[in-house]
């Protein structure tokens, strides 16, 4: 009795420290290995890069007279001309029929202004005569100039709306880019990047250039940007430019690394503070979660409002609270 | 009628019928053990089966339960010393009763039963105090010592070494055996059927103790796992129980073998 008793009392001590063994291996290898972290002062940093487009500071438009045939056209749409460089000729006869039909049109206006100079009409006919005569100006000096339009100085065709061989309407205009008045660009960021941005630099084609930046507009979900570029380069209208914002905050007294941060389903965000729990086999590393407020953000760092410690940074594995870990020490 | 003229089977009916009622929480205990600790929903007989009869709480248990293993140790730390320290310290106080006057012998034994009769939370204070001044609040030991002097086993024991005849201790004592001899050789292998109960009863009932860990060690790296059974998950808590029952029984079944055996009962 006494040997089956014996075997009995040892084959059960035997099979309690197996299963303490195997027990405490299976607890070691579930655990969730996570290097951590504690708050620390440091600033928020952001780059943004977005897309721009130069434009001329200042556009020359020249209405072309109605009715006039294009006989030639010497420069297209996005031509660059030099001054007094012509852009087209008008048909001179056309131009001639048109000075005289306004100068027709111009003696019947001073008819009407004299002989009812107190009445209504009379006023209208006065301003249309004024009118009236800038146009004939400017017809007079086609005319001596035969019909030919140059660029009075350096300038770049941004529109041409006529065609060679057909008759201009009565809104028929040039426009003119100027590129001596100097350039401006302009950038559109989206309410969701933008940022007080505390410098920038612009990338047009070879150029790089430091921005000047001034207070955005914003409009439709938007943050219109319009900066004055500085420097003698030439740009043909709507050049493409890669703009790059830098946004610098000041020392926030209280960042964790971004790897920290989780969301939850309803987008509130959270960590895992690790804290130390007695159990009846000495400590216990478990993870706790803990809300934060996020006051600032960028890709590496997170400002938050509350101290926090022994923040989980990365883990091994897919966490959830109370959660048991291996604290990795670095 | 009387009851032993009743027809066996009525005999045996009733039996079984209060036997059931009181095996009824272990038979719960042990069926509820092999339920899956994931609530499948039990659509089929394979799924029904899954989750019925799974060794899924055994295996959480026996393999992935550290918390559990270290307070089994804990129990066992606890147990063993204090069982064997009962038995010897009880054992030489029942003899040492047993050879006083019979004066002496039920004075003291009234005293016991004083002591034996109080409510074991009356006694809690000032063993707690007492221990405090030896500087054993906290330890293992502390648990041992109050376990160890329980009155209730004196009585126990007491009896079975009154069984033996004054006579015996005098022939031995004219013989020239000393107190120590007499006490080795004639009482204590008189009181072996005894103490082989004593043990059975005394294992159990320091197994699942309770309040005296709680009490005096007040650290949980030390509580036993009946201590610990409170904070345990439900679906886990059923297997843990089987198997925390497992060395009382084995003990229980040897120990009572081991009586039927020396006193002749037929199993």
């Amino acid at each position: 009795m006494k040997y089956r008793f014996v075997m009995a009392a040892a084959g059960m001590l035997l099979a309690i420290g197996a299963c303490t063994l195997i027990s405490a291996k299976n607890y070691a290898e579930d655990l969730a290995v996570v290097t951590l972290t504690s708050t620390a002062p440091n600033a928020i940093r952001q780059e943004l890069t977005v897309e721009g487009e130069v434009f001329f500071e200042e556009i020359s438009e020249i209405k072309l007279p109605a009715g006039c045939t294009v006989e030639a056209i010497f420069a297209g749409e996005g031509a660059w001309l030099k001054a007094e460089e012509p852009i087209l000729r008008l048909k001179e006869s056309d131009l001639q029929i048109a000075y005289y039909e306004m100068l027709l049109q111009a003696e019947g206006l001073e008819e009407t202004a004299e002989v009812e100079a107190e009445e209504i009409r009379g006023e209208l006919a006065a301003w249309q005569l004024v009118q009236l005569r800038e146009e004939l100006e400017i017809l007079e000096e086609l005319i001596s100039r035969e019909g030919l339009i140059c660029a009075r100085e350096e300038a770049y065709v941004i529109y041409q709306g006529c065609e060679d061989g057909k008759r201009t309407g009565g809104e028929t205009v040039l426009k003119l880019g100027l590129p001596e008045k100097g350039y401006r660009l302009e950038w559109a960021v989206d309410v969701s990047d933008f940022r007080e941005f505390t410098s920038g630099s612009a990338v047009i084609g070879e150029d790089r250039m430091k921005l000047n930046l001034e207070q955005p507009v914003y409009k439709n979900g938007s943050y219109l940007y319009s900066v004055r570029l500085e420097g003698e380069e030439r740009y043909a209208q709507g050049y493409p430019a890669r703009i790059e914002l830098r946004y610098v905050s000041k020392d926030y007294p209280m960042t964790i690394p971004r790897s920290c941060v989780r969301y939850d389903g309803t987008g509130a965000a959270y960590v895992y503070e690790v804290v130390e729990q007695q159990r009846n086999f000495g400590k216990e590393y478990v993870v706790w979660k803990t809300g934060i407020t996020i006051v600032d953000q960028d890709e590496v760092n997170v400002a938050v409002k509350s101290a926090l410690s022994d923040v989980v940074s990365r883990s091994s594995r897919e966490l959830s609270d109370m959660d048991a870990v291996a604290v990795v020490e670095e | 009628m009387r009851w032993y003229r009743t027809p066996r089977a009525i005999q045996r009916g009733v039996l079984i019928l209060f036997g059931g009622f009181i095996l009824a929480p272990l038979i719960w205990v042990v069926l509820r053990s092999f339920e899956n600790p994931v609530p499948y929903k039990a659509e089929n007989i394979f799924m029904f089966l899954y989750r019925y009869l799974s060794p899924g709480q055994y295996t959480d248990v026996l393999f992935h339960n550290l918390e559990y293993w270290i307070s089994y140790w804990n129990t066992l730390l606890l147990t063993v010393p204090t069982l064997l320290l009962a038995m010897f310290l009880v054992s030489l106080a029942a003899y040492g009763l047993t050879i006083m006057g019979d004066k002496a012998q039920n004075r003291i034994l009234s005293g016991y039963a004083v002591l034996a009769l109080l409510p074991m939370q009356m006694l809690l204070v000032p063993q707690l105090i007492a221990l405090s001044n030896m500087h054993l609040k906290g330890s293992r030991l502390a648990v041992i010592l109050i376990g160890s002097f329980t009155p209730w086993y004196l009585f126990f024991l007491h009896r079975l070494c009154r069984r033996v005849p004054d006579s015996v201790f005098e022939m031995a004592r004219i013989e020239g055996a000393g107190e120590w001899t007499i006490f080795r050789r004639i009482a204590l292998p008189q009181m072996r059927m005894g103490l082989l109960v004593f043990e059975i009863i005394v294992s159990a009932d320091l197994w699942g103790m309770v309040e005296e860990p709680l009490v005096y060690i007040q650290d949980i790296t030390k509580y036993p796992l009946s201590v610990l059974f409170a904070e345990a998950e439900e679906g886990l808590s059923y297997a843990g129980a089987v198997l925390f029952s497992l060395p009382v029984v084995v003990l229980f079944l040897s120990g009572i073998r081991g009586v039927m055996e020396k006193e002749g009962i037929q199993g």
